[in-house]
């Protein structure tokens, strides 16, 4: 095996997937090849953060009962083609994402607005500052641009949540709370104290229902 | 690092196929419960996949359904060719590229960056001094791949997929899949100069 091939082949040395005959012919080549040797090392690394970059969890229960609904509303099309191409890709969530990268002359103003995938009309536009409608233990959250990824888990932490739906296209998150039992003051009493945190840039309860769980 | 570990790398494994065939024969005959279980199973793996390709938590978990209505409908047409893992993931890279696509068309948010012109501008290759650092700067990296070679680092080390498993996933040559590699390797090294550096990450 030349140096080309083995050195294409050095991801999946690292990741253990090679057959028996390429790993042992690239392990012959490394042996001699301190550019081979370095770059294995370097994949080992990339693997290893890879595997460690963060895993949003996300409860998988309201996406299923979405699914059924899915299945119950939609006739089985005869043609797989049908089902995936086409006029089909435009479910009404993604028609709400065009329509709001359409609009985005107007993000400046309605930036807050709810996205039009929650299925509320223009006269129904919500915000952040709206009286709130939504479960008693959700939260819509807004995460300053700098924030990182471990620094949302740290919040979440803190609050005792997890992230249920977003981003929306404005960047807002719906967080559920692990107490169920919360009031609707304690609820805003919980987003005034987030909305004050320096990592938050706004937090209120949730605008809208929490799905079906 | 446990370079030990390094050493016998174990694949990161989600499902077990002959289970998740017996499932795919229920589904054929109509079992909601077996897709219930599906579902559980592929529904965080498929996630962070689209996730992944996507950029966008939303998209990603329309995608999963997506993906899971064509597995209920088209449970019949399996033919074995592969692992049904391999099978579900073939169809999500292909929702997840249309779905990125979409989204690319639509938004300027997710308008491409001239590469070289962000590794001028970028600071992810600064140092990086702690191992929550060093995931955040492989996650903007990684988010400055085209959406193929992501999927590729991807299925690689997350999923620990051979390249042939990945060719059949994205369905394409294997050596489209080696050289897809071979760029985003070369571009995560010039935006993540730590990766060649001696001695442990943190």
């Amino acid at each position: 095996m030349d140096h080309k091939q083995a050195f294409e082949l050095l991801p999946w040395l690292v990741n253990g997937s090679l057959a028996a005959h390429e790993r042992d012919a690239v392990e012959e080549h490394a042996r001699d090849c301190l550019l081979c040797r370095r770059a294995i090392k370097e994949q080992q690394r990339l693997r290893a953060s890879v595997l460690n970059q963060p895993t949003v969890h996300i409860s998988a229960q309201s996406g299923f009962e979405r699914l059924l609904q899915q299945i119950d509303d939609r006739p089985i099309m005869a043609s797989p083609a049908a089902s995936t191409g086409g006029w089909a890709w435009w479910t009404p969530a993604r028609i709400a994402v065009a329509a709001a990268a359409c609009t985005a002359a107007f993000a400046a103003i309605l930036w807050l607005a709810l996205p039009t995938s929650d299925g509320l009309a223009p006269s129904e536009y919500r915000t952040l500052a709206s009286p709130a409608v939504g479960a008693s233990n959700e939260l819509d959250v807004v995460f300053v641009d700098s924030i990182t990824a471990a620094q949302i888990r740290q919040v979440l932490a803190e609050i005792g949540g997890e992230i249920t739906a977003g981003p929306s296209d404005v960047g807002r998150y719906t967080v559920r709370l692990d107490d169920r039992t919360l009031t609707a003051d304690d609820l805003s009493a919980i987003a005034e104290r987030l909305a004050a945190d320096p990592r938050v840039r706004l937090a209120a309860p949730a605008l809208r229902g929490a799905p079906s769980q | 690092m446990d370079e030990r570990r390094q050493q016998r790398p174990t694949r990161a494994k989600f499902s077990d196929d002959a289970s998740d065939l017996l499932l795919l024969k229920r589904i054929v005959h109509g079992d909601r419960d077996a897709l219930r279980e599906l579902y559980s199973t592929y529904y965080h793996p498929l996630l962070r996949f689209m996730y992944r390709i996507t950029g966008q938590l939303e998209l990603a978990q329309e995608g999963i359904n997506d993906v899971m209505l064509v597995v209920w409908k088209n449970a019949t047409s399996f033919g074995g060719r592969s692992s049904v893992a391999t099978w579900i993931m073939g169809i999500a890279y292909r929702k997840a590229l249309k779905a990125a696509e979409g989204s690319r068309r639509w938004s300027a948010r997710f308008a491409s960056v001239d590469f070289d012109d962000w590794i001028e501008r970028s600071d992810v290759s600064a140092e990086p001094t702690s191992d929550t650092d060093l995931q955040d700067l492989l996650g903007q990296a990684l988010g400055q791949l085209s959406p193929e070679h992501r999927a590729v680092v991807e299925l690689t080390y997350f999923y620990g997929c051979s390249y042939e498993e990945i060719a059949v996933i994205a369905g394409c040559p294997v050596n489209t899949v080696k050289t897809r590699m071979f760029h985003a390797r070369a571009k995560l090294r010039a935006l993540l100069p730590i990766l060649g550096k001696d001695g442990p990450l943190s």
